[in-house]
C-alpha cells in the first residue's frame, strides 16, 4: 500500500507536484496517468525517497520506506531515466543490488531468465537496447520479491510479447495481494491492465477513481438513438435542458441519458427506435477530456495542418470523441481550483437515479456547461 | 519470457556489511578498476627500484671520483652514512608519483560514475539510508588504498633492497622509527587524501568538476605556493602577507600530508609528522561532514 498526503515538491519556482493526496491499494493495479511533466515521475521519486518533499509525505505499507528493515523486499522499482552503470554487465548489476540485502546469485539468475535477458546477462549494459534495459529494470525491481512494485512507464521501448507479459505479470502480482503502482502514457494498455487510475495535471490530482467506474461514469451518460422520430426525440430532450447532437436526419447523440432511462421514455411515448446504444468510451477518450486543459506541452498548429487527427480518422462518431461535455461536471478540474476527487467510494453516481423520470430528474451535467457544448449543431 | 515463477523468500533484510558487499562488488566488475589498480602497482614498484638504482649509480659516481671534485665551499664531494635518505623514505616518495593521482581520481570515481550513470538511483533505492552508503564506500577505499599501497610498498621496498643494500648513504633498516612512521605515515596519508577526493566527488558529483577541484587542491596550488615561495626566498625577505601565505601554505592537505612522511623531519618545519597528520585529518573530516550534509539533503 502507498499513501500519498498532500504531497508537494517544488524545484525552484517550478512546481512539479501541488497538494497530491491519493493511495494505492494493495491487491490492485493502479495505472498513473498524466500528461509529459504532469509529475508523476516526481511523485514516484518522492516515494522512495530519492527526492525531498517540498511538503507533505509519503509512506509505503504504513511507513515512511526510508525506514523500512527490507527495502528490496518493500518496494521493487523501475525508474524512467536509465539507472545502471554501462560498463558493468547485466548479472553483475544485479548481484551487486541483490547483495545488499543478502539475496543469492540463484534468485539472480531466475530473475534474469523471468525477464528473458539471460542470452545477454553477461554483456555490459551499456550495449543494450531500450527493451533490453527496461527488463533489466524489470528485474531489479522483482530481484527482492517485492511487496509493492514502483513502475515508471516499464513498458516503454517493450517489444509486443514484453507489453503483454508484463501485463500478465502485474496482475498475477496484484492477485497475490502486491501493490502495483504504474504509471503510462499508453491508455490502451492501461485500460487493459489496471484496475484503478490515478490521473494527474500540472501536479495536481484530477482523478482517483476504479477503472470500471470511471468508463462507466463517462460512457453510460452518452447514447446513441437512430430512430423516424428523431425530431421529436430531439425536441423533448432538449426542453429536458439535455444536449443533442445530429450526426445525421435521423442519429442523434443524447449526453446526461442512459439508454435505459431512454428506452422507457420511447416505449411510453411511442417512439420508433432503430438503434439506441450507450456509446462506450475508450480510456483514452476520457483521458484527453480530462487533461485537455492541463497539457503543458500541445503538439503545435502545425502538426494539425498536416492532416486530421487520428482520433478523428478512425472515429465512426466524430463528434463524441473530444467533446469536454461527456464528462460529468465533477470531474473536470479548472487549473485554477482545487481539484474534486472522485473516490470509488462515493463519486460515482450511478446512471440509475435518471430512470423514473427520465426527462426532470436530476442533471448530471451542469446544464450551461452542456447546451454551450452541445447546442447549435 | 518465461512464465512467472518467484522464489518467495522472507529473510531479506539490508545490513551494513551488505552493503559494504555490493559496493565492493559494484568496484570490481568494472573493467577500469582492475588494470588501473594493476598498472598503479607496477608503476610504484617499477618507480622504487628505479629510483634505488639511480642512487647506486650516484653513490659510485661519487665514490669513483672521491677528491677529484669539490663541492662549492671547497668540501670534498663524499657520501656519508644516511646522506641520501632512508630506503623506506624512497619507496613512499616513488608511490607518491602515480599512486596518489590514481587514488585521488579512482575515490572520485566511485562516487561521481553514479551520479553520471544514474546508478545512485538504483543504489539509493534499495539502500535508501544514505550515511550508511557514502560509509560502506569510504571502507571500500580505504581497504583498497591500504592493500595497494602495502603491496607496491612491500614489493618495492624488497626490490630496492636487493639494489641498495650494500650502499653507504642510503639507510636500509626498515626497522627504524623513521621508516615505520615514513611508511605508516603514507598509507595513513593516502587513505585520508582518497577519503577527502570521495567527500569532494560526493559534494559536487560532477566527474569533471570534482577532479579539477580536487588536482587543484592538492596539486597545482602546492606548487604555485612553492615558486612563490622560492621566488621569495630568492629575494631574501619573509615579511607580511608573503610570510603568511608560505607559513599558512604548510597547512594545505598536500603539505600536511608531506610532513607525516618527512625524511629527515627538520626541526625548523612549521607542522611536525603528527601534526601534519592532523591537519590533513581535519580537511577530510571537514569535506566528509559537508559531503554527508550535502548528499542527505540534496535530491538524486
Ligand atoms: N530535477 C528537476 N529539476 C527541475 N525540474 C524538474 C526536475 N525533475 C522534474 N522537474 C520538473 O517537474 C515537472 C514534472 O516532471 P516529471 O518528470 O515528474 O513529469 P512526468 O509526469 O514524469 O512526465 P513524463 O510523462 O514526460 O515522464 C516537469 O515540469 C519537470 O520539468
Ligand atoms: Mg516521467
Amino acid at each position: 500500500m502507498i499513501d500519498a498526503t498532500e504531497l508537494t515538491k517544488k524545484f525552484g519556482d517550478k512546481v512539479a507536484v501541488e497538494g497530491l493526496s491519493f493511495s494505492v491499494r494493495s491487491g490492485t493495479v493502479t495505472g498513473f496517468l498524466g500528461p509529459n511533466g504532469a509529475g508523476k515521475s516526481t511523485t514516484m521519486r518522492l516515494i522512495l525517497g530519492l527526492d525531498h518533499p517540498t511538503s507533505g509525505r509519503t509512506m509505503v505499507n504504513g511507513r515512511s520506506y526510508l525506514s523500512t528493515k527490507a527495502p528490496m523486499h518493500e518496494v521493487g522499482a523501475l525508474l524512467e531515466a536509465k539507472s545502471v552503470h554501462p560498463g558493468r554487465t547485466a548479472r553483475n548489476h544485479l548481484r551487486a543490488l541483490a547483495a545488499t540485502h543478502g539475496i543469492s546469485p540463484k534468485r539472480v539468475d531466475e530473475v534474469i531468465g523471468l525477464v528473458g535477458l539471460s542470452d545477454v546477462a553477461t554483456k555490459r549494459t551499456g550495449a543494450f537496447s531500450l527493451g533490453m534495459s527496461q527488463r533489466l529494470g524489470l528485474a531489479a525491481a522483482l530481484l527482492g520479491d517485492p511487496e509493492t512494485l514502483i513502475l515508471d512507464e516499464p513498458i516503454n521501448g517493450l517489444d509486443p510479447e514484453g507489453v503483454a507479459w508484463v501485463r500478465s505479470l502485474v496482475k498475477h502480482l496484484a492477485s497475490e495481494g502486491r501493490t502495483i503502482f504504474i504509471s503510462s502514457h499508453l491508455m490502451s494498455e492501461m485500460a487493459l491492465t489496471a484496475d484503478y487510475v490515478i490521473i494527474i495535471g500540472r501536479g495536481r490530482l484530477i482523478v482517483d477513481a476504479a477503472m470500471s467506474d470511471l468508463i462507466n461514469q463517462a460512457s453510460g451518460q452518452v447514447v446513441k438513438v437512430r430512430s423516424p422520430d428523431a425530431t421529436d426525440i430531439a425536441d423533448a430532450v432538449s426542453h429536458s435542458g439535455r444536449s443533442v447532437t445530429w450526426t445525421d436526419d435521423r442519429c442523434l447523440l443524447i449526453s446526461g441519458l442512459t439508454s435505459e432511462a431512454l428506452g422507457k421514455e420511447a416505449a411510453r411515448r411511442g417512439w420508433v427506435l432503430y438503434e439506441l446504444t450507450p456509446v462506450q468510451r475508450s480510456l483514452e477518450e476520457i483521458y484527453m477530456e480530462l487533461t485537455d486543459s492541463v497539457q503543458e506541452f500541445h503538439a503545435g498548429a502545425q502538426a494539425r495542418a498536416l492532416g486530421p487527427r487520428p482520433e478523428d480518422s478512425e472515429a465512426a462518431d466524430p463528434p463524441v470523441r473530444t467533446d469536454p461535455v461527456m464528462t460529468p461536471a465533477s470531474m473536470v478540474v479548472p487549473a485554477n481550483m482545487p481539484p474534486p476527487i472522485l473516490g470509488t467510494e462515493h463519486a460515482m453516481r450511478p446512471p440509475t437515479g435518471l430512470l423514473d423520470s427520465p426527462f426532470h430528474g436530476e442533471q448530471p451535467l451542469e446544464p450551461r456547461r452542456a447546451r454551450r457544448a452541445w447546442g447549435g449543431q | 519470457m518465461a512464465t512467472i515463477e518467484t522464489t518467495p523468500t522472507r529473510t531479506y533484510k539490508l545490513t551494513f556489511f551488505r552493503i559494504f558487499r555490493s559496493e565492493w562488488i559494484k568496484l570490481f566488475t568494472l573493467r577500469s578498476t582492475w588494470w588501473i589498480l594493476a598498472l598503479t602497482v607496477v608503476a610504484n614498484i617499477g618507480i622504487s627500484i628505479a629510483l634505488a638504482s639511480i642512487l647506486k649509480w650516484v653513490e659510485s659516481e661519487a665514490a669513483a671520483h672521491a677528491g677529484v671534485g669539490t663541492r662549492p665551499g671547497g668540501a670534498p664531494v663524499t657520501i656519508g652514512p644516511g646522506d641520501l635518505g632512508t630506503l623506506s623514505g624512497l619507496v613512499v616518495q616513488s608511490c607518491g608519483f602515480v599512486g596518489q593521482l590514481v587514488f585521488i581520481i579512482l575515490s572520485i570515481l566511485v562516487i561521481t560514475n553514479e551520479y553520471s550513470s544514474g546508478m545512485i538511483r538504483s543504489t539509493l533505492t534499495v539502500a535508501p539510508r544514505r550515511g550508511r552508503v557514502l560509509v560502506a564506500k569510504l571502507l571500500v577505499i580505504a581497504i583498497l588504498c591500504v592493500l595497494v599501497f602495502s603491496v607496491s610498498m612491500a614489493i618495492g621496498w624488497w626490490g630496492g633492497y636487493q639494489i641498495a643494500h650494500g650502499m653507504v648513504g642510503l639507510d636500509v633498516v626498515l626497522t627504524s622509527t623513521t621508516s615505520m612512521r615514513v611508511l605508516g605515515g603514507f598509507i595513513a596519508e593516502m587513505v585520508l587524501i582518497a577519503w577527502m577526493c570521495f567527500g569532494l566527488g560526493a559534494w559536487i558529483r560532477s566527474t569533471a568538476a570534482s577532479i579539477g577541484v580536487a588536482v587543484g587542491l592538492l596539486l597545482v596550488l602546492p606548487m604555485i605556493i612553492t615558486i612563490f615561495t622560492n621566488t621569495f626566498a630568492n629575494a631574501g625577505t619573509l615579511s607580511g602577507w608573503r610570510k603568511w601565505l608560505v607559513d599558512g601554505s604548510a597547512y594545505l592537505p598536500t603539505n600536511a600530508g608531506n610532513a607525516v612522511t618527512a625524511d629527515p623531519v627538520s626541526d625548523t618545519a612549521i607542522l611536525q609528522p603528527w601534526q601534519g597528520l592532523v591537519v590533513l585529518a581535519v580537511w577530510t573530516v571537514v569535506v566528509l561532514i559537508i559531503a554527508g550534509i550535502i548528499t542527505k539533503r540534496r535530491d538524486v
